[in-house]
């Protein structure tokens, strides 16, 4: 990972902040300039206080108080506003994830290998740390270069002093010249080390990448309000302890094990790093007896030379830190750049007052992909406009799928659908989905205020939100809520009130209403709804409906009688179409399931 | 809520430690011991040097003194990096195996009612935080610790040499260091104050990253046109912590800079005393030496006011561990019932009322029943009637408010719950599964009875499916954890559940709409198996469908938290009452030309 990469991460996590860029040139020069300030001047007092002028060296030690103290204070300064822009980068990171995964492809988001890639995003914020820890790394590695550059400056001027003193050249060559081998060796040793722990790291970041996932998974399972009663009835607590202690304790004990590792290899490396120290210190002491520089600059020059060394280690530790991060950066910006749709029309859907939105399947075939199985099988079906058509079929005869289809939620393997004969893909996707209301099958309500909820965002039609509480006879119950219809849902966001299945169901229902697209679709609506609650559905069907266009789905076989077609799929083939009646006489499919259910009430 | 204090949140952290991982003791002593030679040495090194200079020893002497010097400082070095590395990722493996086991746990064997309830998730929420990062709770607690004894050991042996240089000069450095350590504390106290806001925050955060996770919830999501809502919340949630937290930030820059003009002064009067010891006479050696023990001292003193304040604040969430894991509303005693092998049950209400927290009318209104064993009962009655609720009651998941229940005679406030658990199984309205094999998922355990776990598959209308997998029993559902993970329809879901309740072979069976999501061929197979596989147990089916409460001995009818009927299908039917009113309304769709009768409905 370049430097650049390196900066290019660090404006990314932080992204609309510019003053972040201000705040690390500034935080890593004062950072790293404190240190030499002090020793800088320190030599000087030492010099003074050596040839017992005290009164200078009183003055130096409080210009030298004084600077370092202006010094700290910018840089703190610095460290605070860095650590309060990068706080919630992580969070960010998150949320631009979560965004991508509402507006890709539904298709691209249920694959495995999208669920994994999608993982892997998330996890990568815990293997490698978390993203604030690593920016700070980045940050710290930029303070570490500052320092270095600044010994540099130190050596160099020793360099030039040595040079131009001109006594006993030929010796301070060769101990210059063991000087730079020892530097060097050292470096190199240095370098191997990083980069051995540094390639260790990443092998057991790849290696816990998966137990980390499970972990994760296992923790949401188990800390998941739904499992609570499952997990007492069925005593799953030893079960669920093993399986968890299974993921997570090679995990804990990989960490101590790198961390043996680790030390040994920077033990090494602290021994050669005090070796050099040693040389350099009787490098500069020789130069000092030799009268190139004076006693006092001992300590600077060699402070110097030992603040460049560890800060070259400092930098290697924090490159092998944050080079993981690249691994990371890789992975999410693959994520984040992914096309969102195979292809995504821009034709706006007209907005018509009529309604008339006529959608036509024309041998339309699907299967997953990778499979070889056909779920949906040339299927030529159009759907007239104000028609009510019910799609009735056994589990598994493709119903869901086809409305998948139809929603785009999926893309036909053969085929096309078309909206007023116009491939739907062309279409703009957002747009074309405003022409639907649906109650799916596991539709999901969200832990947010009950209107909210209704109206899909925070700005809510009030008088549209009575009016459909009313429709689903859902008013009485909100009354008694706590805060009305801005009641919260659920628990997981705050102390919010729990619906019950047939509740959920009528509040998914209103949800519907409230968004009146022309086309309606309803899979099992009434599934949990009671028998009162059910009758008066139907009953309030066609002004629920009105004269939009509907696709019904239900295994109540008594509701199809209210449509004006009936469509029977089996095995992912219309194997009948017609009234109930027509049907009914015709004794096939639907004339078993229906006499199936009747026979209860007979 | 409980106060704990910092004693006893260290025991409760390093007792554990002490009797399972005593070798993280041995390596905490180690490290400190070390870690205060390192520097201590360092500046005796300086001041040998600068000694050696100023005595003008010979180049030989002095080149063969530093470096053989330089060497043992190599190895102490040495020693300390390797068992600081070693050290600080063994803090890891201790949290994870010793406290977040404790966590996961509390989590598992935590009451239903509690488990629930959302002061109790708002407790979790806090209590997670101690375990789950390295810098935090337990694990910042454990860290901050080894830190704290080593700068308290440092500052004890600086401040003995100080005390030497002038009892002043150490009074002086102590009443500085303790304006400092107030300084720093500032910014952390506020902070607790807003940390109950910042949980709500995060509860939001992880809520929405766990809809993310949810792939189905993204139908919803995209039809309905969520997301802006959605990422909304996000950005809310960011934004509000965001804004408290700035005046943490700046509150903690304030103190950093009283902090370091304290630091500025202590090191001025130092500086100003030890010049004037030099002129009274002192080596130029000494000055160095205690000059750098005298400015460590400041070094030493930070560190501890830092890691005060950090002890203290992993402390406030360690105590929120600690109550989580100790939380305990009703103090329940272990009731061990040897004479009951619940080989049959017999359930009785008996005046039976529930309210749930924060409800402000009860959900169940005096309820008095038997169900004699071997029974078959249904439970019918709209939504919203206390259904689900009577189930969890009569599974023991929840304590009535008033009245009593019995099983077998004995009251569930006495009961031995766990083993009562161990002769029902539950099938619940939402279906719960782990993204674990199929086999798992019926006998949650790791090791099962091929020949049982077959034959309950058989019972369920599930072998040929499972059979048919190519990994049979061990392939996995959904792709959570296997990328080769398969999905279950509704209808085979509902069958999955049904063998995980047979293969318990339970005493007690509760059904809460175990058809919903089924078709009518399969909703009428499944009946038959129930009706087959249930004699001699006692069973209690919740349904909507009327037409399945046909098979059962007795139905109970549930209004408004009341027993409003009881009977057999014809007795009620008979009666006339709400009973039968449901009955004909769910029964007129299955009559011919029940279209012109729908008005008359309700």
């Amino acid at each position: 990972m370049s430097v650049k990469e390196m900066w290019k991460y660090l404006t990314f996590q932080t992204k609309g902040y510019r003053i972040i860029e201000a705040v690390i040139v500034l935080g890593a020069i004062c950072g790293a300039a404190t240190a030499y300030i002090n020793s800088f001047l320190y030599a000087r007092i030492l010099n003074q206080l050596l040839a017992e002028n005290y009164t200078r060296a009183i003055r130096m030690t409080i210009v030298m108080t004084a600077l370092v103290f202006g010094a700290k204070i910018v840089s703190e300064g610095c460290n605070e506003v860095f650590g309060h822009y990068i706080a919630p980068s992580r969070d960010e990171t998150k949320k631009r994830t979560a965004k991508k995964a509402f507006i890709m492809e539904f298709e691209e988001m249920e694959k495995a290998e999208n669920l994994s890639a999608f993982r892997r995003v998330r996890a990568g914020e815990n293997g490698a740390g978390e993203i604030d820890d690593q920016l700070r790394a980045i940050y710290e590695f930029f303070t570490e270069c500052v320092k270095v550059f600044f010994a540099l400056a130190f050596l160099a001027v020793l360099l030039v002093k040595t040079a131009f003193a001109g006594t006993g050249l030929g010796k301070a060559i060769v101990l210059t010249t063991i000087l730079v081998v020892i530097f060097v060796t050292t470096l190199w040793l240095n370098f191997r080390i990083t980069d051995y722990i540094g390639k260790r790291q990443v092998e057991m970041n790849l290696e816990n990448e998966k137990g980390n996932s499970l972990t994760m998974y296992l923790f949401s399972a188990i800390s998941n309000e739904q499992a609570l009663p499952n997990v007492h009835l069925y005593r799953m607590q030893k079960y669920l302890t093993t399986k968890w202690n299974n993921s997570i304790v090679p995990l804990a004990k990989s960490f101590t094990a790198f961390g043996e590792f680790e030390g040994r290899q920077n033990a090494k490396f602290s021994l050669m790093v005090q070796v050099l120290a040693g040389y350099i210190y009787v490098y500069v002491a020789i130069n000092a007896l030799g009268g190139i520089i004076s006693s006092g600059d001992v300590l600077m020059y060699a402070g110097a030379m030992v603040t460049m060394m560890s800060g070259v280690q400092g930098i290697l530790l924090r490159y092998n830190q944050i080079r993981y991060c690249n691994e990371y950066l890789k992975t999410y910006e693959e994520f984040i750049k992914r096309p969102n749709m195979h292809y995504d029309g821009t034709l706006p859907i007209e907005k018509r007052d009529d309604n008339r939105y006529e959608l036509s399947f024309s041998h339309v075939s699907f299967k997953y992909h990778g499979t070889e199985e056909y779920i949906l099988k040339d299927i030529s079906l159009k759907f007239h406009i104000g028609e009510k058509l019910a799609l009735v079929g056994r589990n598994g005869a493709g119903k869901t799928t086809l409305i998948k289809l139809l929603l785009r939620l999926y893309e036909p393997t053969e085929g096309s659908i078309q909206l007023n004969g116009i491939d739907i893909g062309k279409y703009d996707y957002d747009e074309y989905l405003q022409i639907f209301s649906v109650v799916f099958q596991d539709f999901t309500l969200f832990d947010f205020p009950l209107d909210e909820n209704i109206a899909g965002g925070e700005t809510v039609d009030e008088e549209r939100i009575q009016q459909v509480l009313e429709q689903m006879g859902l008013s009485e119950r909100v009354e008694e809520m706590p805060q009305k219809e801005h009641t919260l849902l659920y628990h997981e966001t705050g102390e919010g009130v729990a619906l019950s299945g047939g509740e959920a169901q009528k509040v998914a229902i209103a949800r519907a209403l409230y968004k009146d697209a022309p086309f309606v679709i309803l899979d099992e609506p009434t599934a949990a709804l009671d028998p009162i609650a059910e009758a008066e559905v139907y009953e309030n069907f066609d002004s629920l409906i009105g004269e939009k266009t509907a696709i019904y789905i239900s295994h109540r076989m008594s509701s199809c009688k209210f449509c004006d077609r009936i469509i029977v799929l089996n095995q992912g083939e219309i194997a009948e179409e017609g009234s109930h009646d027509i049907l009914l006489s015709q004794g096939g499919i639907y004339a078993d399931l229906y006499q199936t259910q009747a026979a209860y009430y007979q | 809520m409980k106060k704990y204090t910092l004693a006893s949140n260290f025991k409760f952290i390093f007792l554990p430690i002490w009797q399972k991982k005593r070798r993280y003791i041995w390596d905490l002593i180690g490290e400190v011991l070390l870690s205060v030679m390192v520097p201590f040495l360092g500046a005796a090194l300086s001041a040998l040097i600068i000694g050696l200079l100023a005595k003008q020893v010979n180049t030989l002497t002095l080149i063969l003194c530093v470096l053989a010097v330089f060497a043992g400082y190599g190895l102490v070095n040495a020693a300390q990096s390797f068992i600081s590395a070693r050290h600080a990722l063994h803090n890891i493996e201790v949290r994870i195996e010793l406290f977040m086991s404790q966590f996961i746990g509390k989590m598992l064997e935590m009451p239903l009612e509690d488990g629930e309830c959302a002061t109790v998730r708002t407790m979790m929420e806090k209590a997670n935080v101690a375990i789950s990062n390295n810098r935090t709770g337990v694990e910042g607690f454990s860290r901050s610790v080894t830190s704290l004894c080593t700068a308290v050991t440092g500052l004890l042996v600086y401040a003995a040499v100080a005390g030497w240089v002038h009892p002043l000069i150490l009074l002086m450095l102590c009443v500085f260091s303790f304006i400092s350590a107030w300084a720093a504390q500032r910014p952390n106290r506020y902070y607790n104050r807003i940390k109950d806001e910042l949980a709500a925050g995060q509860m939001t955060i992880k809520y929405i990253d766990r809809v993310v996770d949810n792939v189905k919830g993204g139908k919803d999501i995209r039809v309905f046109g969520l997301k802006d809502w959605i990422i909304g919340k996000y950005d809310g949630a960011i934004r509000n912590a965001r804004r408290l937290l700035v005046k943490r930030d700046a509150l903690s820059f304030l103190s950093k800079v009283v902090i370091h003009m304290l630091d500025g002064a202590r090191s001025l009067i130092c500086y100003l005393y030890l010049i004037h010891l030099l002129q009274q006479g002192m080596s130029i050696a000494q000055f160095v030496f205690l000059l750098e023990i005298v400015g460590g001292f400041s070094a030493w003193f930070m560190r501890i006011s830092e890691e005060v304040v950090k002890v203290k604040q992993c402390s406030v969430e360690v105590s929120d561990l600690r109550s989580y894991l100790e939380f305990e509303r009703t103090m329940q005693e272990k009731y061990l019932l040897p004479e009951n092998n619940f080989s049959e049950i017999e359930i009785v209400f008996d005046h039976v009322s529930y309210q749930y927290e924060n409800a402000n009318q009860p959900v169940l209104k005096d309820i008095s029943f038997r169900i004699k064993a071997g029974e078959h009962m249904a439970l019918v009655g709209l939504n919203g009637a206390g259904k689900s609720t009577l189930v969890k009651l009569i599974a023991g998941l929840y304590l009535p408010t008033s009245g009593n229940i019995y099983i077998n005679g004995i009251n569930t406030k006495e009961l031995d719950r766990e083993e009562y658990y161990r002769h029902q199984a539950a099938v619940f309205q939402d279906a719960f599964t782990l993204a674990y094999s199929i086999g798992e998922n019926i006998v949650f355990d790791e090791e099962w009875d091929e020949l049982l776990i077959w034959d309950c598959l058989k019972m369920a209308g599930l072998f040929q499916k499972v059979d048919s997998l190519p990994q049979k029993l061990d392939t996995y559902l959904g792709k959570d954890v296997a990328e080769d993970g398969i999905m279950l329809s509704g209808g085979e879901m509902q069958k999955l559940l049904l063998a995980r309740a047979l293969y318990r072979n339970p005493t007690l069976l509760l059904l809460d709409e175990p058809t919903a999501a089924l078709d009518a061929i399969a909703e009428s197979e499944i009946y038959e198996t129930y009706s087959e596989t249930l004699k001699g147990k006692t069973a209690l089916f919740i349904s909507h469908r009327l037409a399945s409460t046909r098979f059962c001995d007795e139905i109970l009818l549930l209004a408004d938290g009341q027993l409003a009927e009881r009977g057999t299908h014809e007795e009620l039917l008979e009666r006339g009452g709400a009973y039968s009113e449901l009955f004909q309304v769910q029964s007129k769709y299955y009559e011919a030309h029940a279209e012109q009768e729908m008005g008359e409905v309700v």
